[in-house]
């Protein structure tokens, strides 16, 4: 996304609603630019909830940002 | 005529399947009738043709794992009881699991004693359901667990865990014998626990055997514990502006000892106390630009996680050039916890840990 919250460019499915798209850029820019008011400007953020990991770059005034999906099937666990 | 009680058994090994589904169907004294799946789509499509009492599953499966089965369960059959039955030892998907509101949390037992307590708590759980009653124990506070198993006059062990800290309370025929949490034992312990505003416990089958600490009636404990905590929150003194603030304490000293660990440059706590936030730091000299970022941070990602329906916000960690930032709640308390920009991702991640244990504790 630019520093404008557009989204330039996406992987996720076309059923994904665009609200969703749109808040999610929302606050991570905001957190984004909030952190440099604060004088303390971060370049990465990782948002962890329960079942989704969100990590965002910072990208000179925009971002980019991987949705993860948080599960049981983490790599070399076995039941 | 008492309706024959369904379970539905889900793992990804057909031995397992066999093997808990002749033991539940055979040993239980219901004898309930027990259908077993081997996917997650499978079980999902027979809960939806038929009415089950309860869910048994597996966590690790592939294509769909057992949270994102019981996510659905939960959402589509409230009523529906749900047991994990796990063999991979991680307490964050124990919380997860908890939060995401299952019954009970059982590692795949190993022993003839082991089997004996999980079989012995299926037939509890499946008696709980033919005597009738109310779900949602989870929503109830540990006073009114307390006050129920005592009244009952039951015998239980409740295991209560908040984030990294774990308690446990004895029960014997009603009567609050001992409990245990952070290093002490009895009533100190006690008191401990029924601070903590937030958590999930387990009723788990009583430990007779536990010498009795605890003497005073649990009507006595609770009392004593109420007073103890009004009276810690009562305690405000008055600034020479008139305003009334609350007397300095705990958080400020917690927030010293915080500073004490390794990496951390400043701390912001945003406590709150009677419907108001109020803040403590240590280590910023203006703090209100950081606590703004701090709250709209929390008030943000808070609504996002709901709209995503992703479950709770756990922590956000910060990384910039010169220095990193964390920010995790314990209870109602707000944190955003200060490093220096060289510490590493597993110690920020332990630092934190650390910190959250504290404060709780």
């Amino acid at each position: 996304m630019d520093g404008q919250g557009n989204i330039m460019t996406s992987t996720l499915p076309q059923g994904f609603p665009e609200a969703q798209i749109d808040t999610i850029a929302t606050c991570v820019l905001t957190a984004f630019q909030n952190a440099k008011k604060a004088q303390m400007p971060l370049s990465e953020l990782i948002i962890n909830f329960t079942a989704l990991r969100i990590l965002a770059r910072e990208l000179r005034g925009g971002a980019i940002v991987f949705l993860m999906p948080t599960t049981a099937n983490q790599p070399g666990r076995k039941s | 005529m008492a309706v024959q009680q369904k379970i539905l058994l889900l793992d990804d090994e057909q031995d397992f399947l066999d093997l808990y589904q002749e033991m539940l169907g055979q040993h239980l004294s219901m004898l309930p009738e027990v259908r077993t799946a081997l996917n997650g789509s499978r079980a999902l499509s027979m809960l939806e043709a038929e009415k089950y009492s309860l869910l048994i599953l597996d966590l690790h499966m592939p294509k769909m794992d057992g949270l994102q089965v019981l996510a659905i369960a939960r959402r589509k059959y409230p009523e529906l009881r749900v047991v994990i039955l796990t063999g991979v030892r991680d307490e964050q998907f124990r919380t997860r699991a908890y939060a995401m509101g299952v019954d009970q949390y059982w590692m795949k037992p190993e022993t003839d004693q082991e089997m004996g307590l999980f079989m012995e708590s299926i037939e509890t759980l499946l008696s709980a359901e033919t005597q009738g009653g109310f779900r949602g124990v989870q929503s109830k506070s540990l006073v009114d667990i307390i006050q129920l198993e005592c009244l009952s006059q039951n015998s239980a062990l409740l295991k209560i865990t908040n984030g990294a800290v774990e308690g446990k309370i004895w029960i014997q025929n009603g009567e609050v014998v001992d409990a245990e949490a952070v290093g002490t034992t009895a009533e100190p312990a006690f008191q401990r626990i029924l601070t903590w505003k937030t958590g999930s416990f387990e009723v788990l089958p009583p430990d007779p055997g536990r010498p009795r600490k605890i003497f005073t009636s649990y009507q006595g404990l609770l009392l004593n514990t109420a007073q103890a905590l009004d009276e810690a929150a009562s305690q405000v003194v008055q600034t020479p502006g008139g305003e009334e603030v609350a007397a300095a304490t705990d958080a400020a000293v917690m927030l010293a000892e915080i500073s004490q660990l390794r990496g951390v440059e400043f701390v912001l706590a945003s406590i709150l106390r009677k419907k108001k936030r109020t803040h403590e730091f240590w280590g910023i000299e203006n703090p209100k630009p950081l606590s703004d970022w701090m709250e709209g941070t929390f008030d943000q990602f808070d609504e996002l996680g709901e709209m995503l329906q992703a479950g709770q916000l756990q922590q956000v960690v910060g990384t910039g050039p010169q220095r990193k930032a964390a920010l995790a709640r314990s209870g109602d308390t707000r944190l955003c916890v200060g490093f220096g920009a060289n510490l590493s991702a597993d110690e920020l991640r332990d630092t934190m840990k650390n910190i959250l244990t504290k404060w709780v504790s």
